[in-house]
């Protein structure tokens, strides 16, 4: 027992560094979740209410009762497989900002493969469908990482072209073609008949996210990730084909945009309808900033913006306080994560001179 | 000129004794118009004082002490991370001293890199700091811009910088594009730099590291031009035939000390500031003294290269080259020949557009890196820290890339990272790795055990041929004989190796056959080492036949 605390011990003093840059990290996005509830809480003054009371609803609207937890939890889970998709783009230099085309592309594929197969069994419909979602998200995916890694191209503006790109073709489809469902007050599409269970989509995405720990930790494709992630040059010269790797990556969050659709089409939505995965993709984003790439805090992350979109209800309810100022938060949480006020540097620095003075 | 005069005058005639004299009156003296008085006692101009210095994890200068006089070149010795380079950086205003303090002309001063220019403190870093699609004019009037009004004097900026180019030998106009100049021309340009706003103090960090022989004598003429016109010159180096050649004073570092300070000229030997330096007796370097390569089989060959690169310039043009088992081939040649893409394209980093590759009889031309290392072939890259290493991962990390999915590591998918912790143990102890431990990121070695690292990496996977580049740049003199031993043991077991370095000295002493490079081809091929000069070499380096 003694031997394990003193070898604990060591190590931590030899990854002094590190733990101070995990504080650090984790420092960072508390501070920026602070600083953008007090500035919308100064807004919310402004528009005559309460920021306390305005928050406290918001608490209550997502953690008060069993159901607000559930709402929450269900907000989250797309955003936990979101955060993940863009940490594992991220860990290969891949800034995955077109995930909302990626929903858009695998719902649409979705629905048009759902009304090719109708009166088929039931069982390989589902497949199918699943199967299409998940190589739809992938390939559009690829076409921003391919422009990147083959062409030199920023994937940023392609994949912002992307997302408008596949919003307006959403459009079309469900006002233009096999899969709209006119005669309705708003254009949608066909309803997708077969339903996922809600917590089924929980379980799944524990799944998920332990068969991502366990790759990224102990498997070969995991470590070549991360070696390219790292140093692509090296792994290169080492005989890895970073390019390959690079692509694989995208393709693999491109996939997991899939699944996170499917959830939300075949557990939610049923329908697609205009515009229903706007901005969604930035949600993935701000958790995987919280989190800095880290499960548990992209968890963490994910379930603070779940909790603000559930919250939001009842703040309409309750308050005369706008919903918009949960977008506020989270787009200034999303501002500050970005900026990450603290340095590391400080602290190492100082932890150094203390050491001096011993 | 006047007020010079003016001054000596003023010094004669007071007859007090002055502490400090100005670099025009140093001149005057030099060139025989005037006298120091008798017993006057010159006081340095740059004195630094028990300077202290940290760095995570390093004590960088530990109460340094430091004086350069005028007119004086002091070279500055010691092994890589010995804390020379920092002390430098704090005499030049980049980094800060924790302790101690700076006297320059006798008064306390602290200051940063603009308060240094101020102050003509003037530094020649290693990699030079200059824009390539900028000329030569406008790169050395940079941040020291003459102004006429609100425009750029250029005119006279003009006259001065071809006043320099023409006193450094350089027949080229300052309209230049400094893309377009040698890397010795480009040091030149660096020193000029220094001297348009007329530094007094010159700092040249490394300066013959690039340079070809010949490079270098003209450096050391520059450097003797400069100490005549009263300006100070610390020269840093791990060289240490140069440190004896250049310096008037020889200053030793190491691990952040001063080992031996006020090595005068005339009456030090290389073995002296060697023992200073790495602090044992024997220091001498390990060359390989069985030079033989006949009778050996060829088992690489490469044919009629040709490679153009990004820019569509020859990089490569018609380059061949063939190794035997058990030689090491030396490719000698001034850096920018084409040494870079002829390894890169060797082991399939480039594409050649044209010519031919064969190992063994094998075919290579078109594999890839991971088939022509699965061929056996190994490559120590020349850039150690980019292409050689992650450097933010473990040793593990390291060296299990390229044979991650070799089953001794993996089944299939899933990696044994206990197997592989155990490899990486026997890796430490066999190839005496030191300063390891769980979890470190080997960016915390010194340069020395990360090119271990290396090696061990390409060793262990038993190539046939290794492409060693630079394997010994900026190590120190312990880390320089452990890498060369292990070649040559390697060599000796029947390795081929094809090894690429920039100091002259390491090829010819490691190499059983040596070919230059010139402009992407090569240029002569030496058998006979032992018989050969390194001018006849520097020659074949500036492409004569």
């Amino acid at each position: 027992m003694e031997s394990s605390n003193k070898k604990l011990a060591a190590m931590r003093n030899k990854n002094k560094d590190e733990y101070i840059n995990t504080l650090v990290k984790t420092g960072n996005s508390l501070l920026a979740i602070l600083l953008a509830f007090a500035i919308c809480g100064i807004m919310v003054v402004f528009s005559g209410e309460n920021p306390f009371s305005a928050y406290g609803v918001l608490l209550k609207g997502a953690f008060g009762s069993g159901s607000a937890w559930i709402n929450t939890i269900r907000y989250a889970i797309p955003i936990v497989l979101l955060a993940f998709s863009f940490a594992l783009c991220d860990r290969c230099g891949y800034f995955n900002i077109s995930q909302e085309s990626q929903m858009y592309s695998s719902a649409l594929m979705m629905v048009m493969v759902s009304e090719w197969t109708v009166g088929w069994p039931t069982f390989i419909r589902v497949v199918l469908i699943i199967l299409s979602a998940c190589v739809a998200g992938a390939v559009a995916c690829l076409i921003p990482a391919i422009a990147k890694f083959k062409l030199g191209v920023s994937e940023i503006v392609v994949g912002v072209m992307m997302n408008y790109l596949m919003a307006y073709l959403n459009k079309h489809m469900i006002a233009f073609s096999f899969i709209a469902k006119l005669g309705g007050a708003s254009m949608m599409s066909y309803k997708i008949p077969e339903h996922m269970s809600p917590s089924f989509i929980f379980i799944t995405v524990v799944i998920i996210i332990a068969i991502y720990q366990f790759m990224m930790r102990k498997t070969i494709p995991g470590y070549r990730l991360t070696v390219v992630g790292k140093n692509p040059v090296f792994s290169e010269a080492c005989g890895i084909p970073s390019v390959k790797v690079m692509l694989t990556s995208a393709a693999l969050g491109g996939l997991l945009v899939g699944i996170c659709t499917v959830g939300e089409m075949l557990g939610y939505y049923h329908i697609i309808y205009a515009d229903f995965a706007a901005n969604i993709g930035f949600n993935g984003m701000t958790a995987a900033l919280l989190g800095s790439g880290g499960p548990i805090g992209m968890v963490l992350g994910a379930v603070l913006l779940g909790a603000l979109k559930s919250g939001s209800v009842l703040l309409a309810v309750l308050t005369s306080v706008p919903t918009e100022l949960v977008d506020c938060v989270q787009g200034f949480v999303m501002f500050f994560a970005t900026i990450s006020i603290i340095n590391p540097k400080w602290f190492i620095r100082s932890s150094k001179a203390s050491k001096k003075e011993v | 000129m006047r007020k010079n005069q003016n001054f000596l005058f003023t010094y004669e005639k007071n007859e007090r004794s002055i502490t400090c004299i100005d670099i025009y009156t140093y001149r005057c003296i030099s060139k025989g118009k005037g006298k120091l008085k008798k017993g006057f006692e010159m006081k340095p101009i740059v004195e630094m004082r028990n300077i202290v210095k940290r760095f995570p994890g390093v004590l960088a200068n530990d109460h340094v002490n430091f004086d350069l006089f005028l007119g004086e070149a002091h070279a500055l010795v010691g092994e890589n991370g010995a804390g020379k380079s920092t002390l430098m950086k704090i005499l030049y205003g980049q980094q800060r001293p924790e302790e101690g303090e700076i006297l320059i002309d006798g008064k306390k001063c602290s200051y940063d890199i603009t308060g240094a220019r101020q102050l003509k403190i003037g530094m020649v870093h290693q990699n030079f700091m200059q824009i390539p699609d900028f000329s030569i004019l406008e790169n050395i009037i940079l941040g020291n811009t003459p102004c006429k009004g609100i425009a750029i004097d250029y005119k006279g900026a003009e006259k001065e910088v071809t006043k320099y180019l023409k006193q450094f030998g350089m027949n080229v106009s300052p309209s230049t594009k400094i893309k377009n100049l040698s890397v010795g021309e480009r040091q030149k340009i660096e020193i000029i730099k220094a001297l348009f706003f007329d530094a007094r103090i010159l700092i040249l960090d490394e300066p013959t590291a690039v340079l070809i022989p010949q490079e270098s004598d003209e450096l050391f003429g520059i450097i003797e031009q400069l100490k005549a016109e009263g300006r100070s010159i610390v020269f840093i180096s791990h060289k240490l035939r140069e440190v004896i050649k250049v310096g008037d004073r020889i200053t030793v570092m190491r691990k952040g000390r001063v080992t031996n300070s006020n090595l005068l000229r005339g009456n030090v030997t290389e073995t002296d500031v060697a023992q200073a330096m790495i602090g044992k007796q024997n220091v001498d370097l390990i060359a390989n003294n069985d030079k033989n390569s006949e009778s050996k089989q060829t088992i690489f060959t490469a044919k009629n290269l040709w490679y153009f690169n990004e820019q569509g310039i020859a990089k490569l043009r018609d380059m061949s080259l063939s190794v035997k088992a058990g030689e090491i081939l030396g490719i000698g040649g001034v850096e920018g020949n084409g040494q870079t893409e002829l390894i890169r394209t060797l082991i399939g980093l480039h594409t050649p557009c044209h010519g031919e590759i064969t190992l063994e009889g094998v075919d290579l031309t078109s594999a890839t890196v991971a088939e022509r290392r699965d061929a056996g072939m190994g490559y120590v890259s020349e850039d150690r820290m980019t292409e050689g290493l992650v450097l933010n991962g473990t040793i593990e990390d390291n060296v299990i890339a390229g044979v991650e999915s070799n089953p001794e590591f993996s089944n299939h998918l899933v990696l044994k990272n206990s197997a592989i912790s155990a490899y990486c143990n026997k890796l430490i102890k066999q190839y005496d790795i030191m300063g390891l431990t769980p979890g470190k990121y080997v960016k915390m070695l010194s340069g020395g055990n990360m090119q271990k690292i290396v090696l061990a990496r390409e060793i262990e996977r038993k190539p046939k041929v290794l492409i060693a580049a630079q394997p010994t740049r900026g190590l120190d003199i312990g880390a320089i004989n452990a890498v060369r031993e292990l070649l040559l043991a390697e060599r000796d077991k029947g390795l081929a190796i094809i090894l690429i370095s920039a100091d002259l000295e390491e090829l010819m002493s490691l190499s059983d056959r040596m070919i230059i490079m010139y402009e992407g081809h090569v240029s002569g091929e030496i058998t006979d080492i032992l018989h050969t000069t390194e001018a006849e070499i520097g020659l074949l380096m500036g492409g004569a036949n």
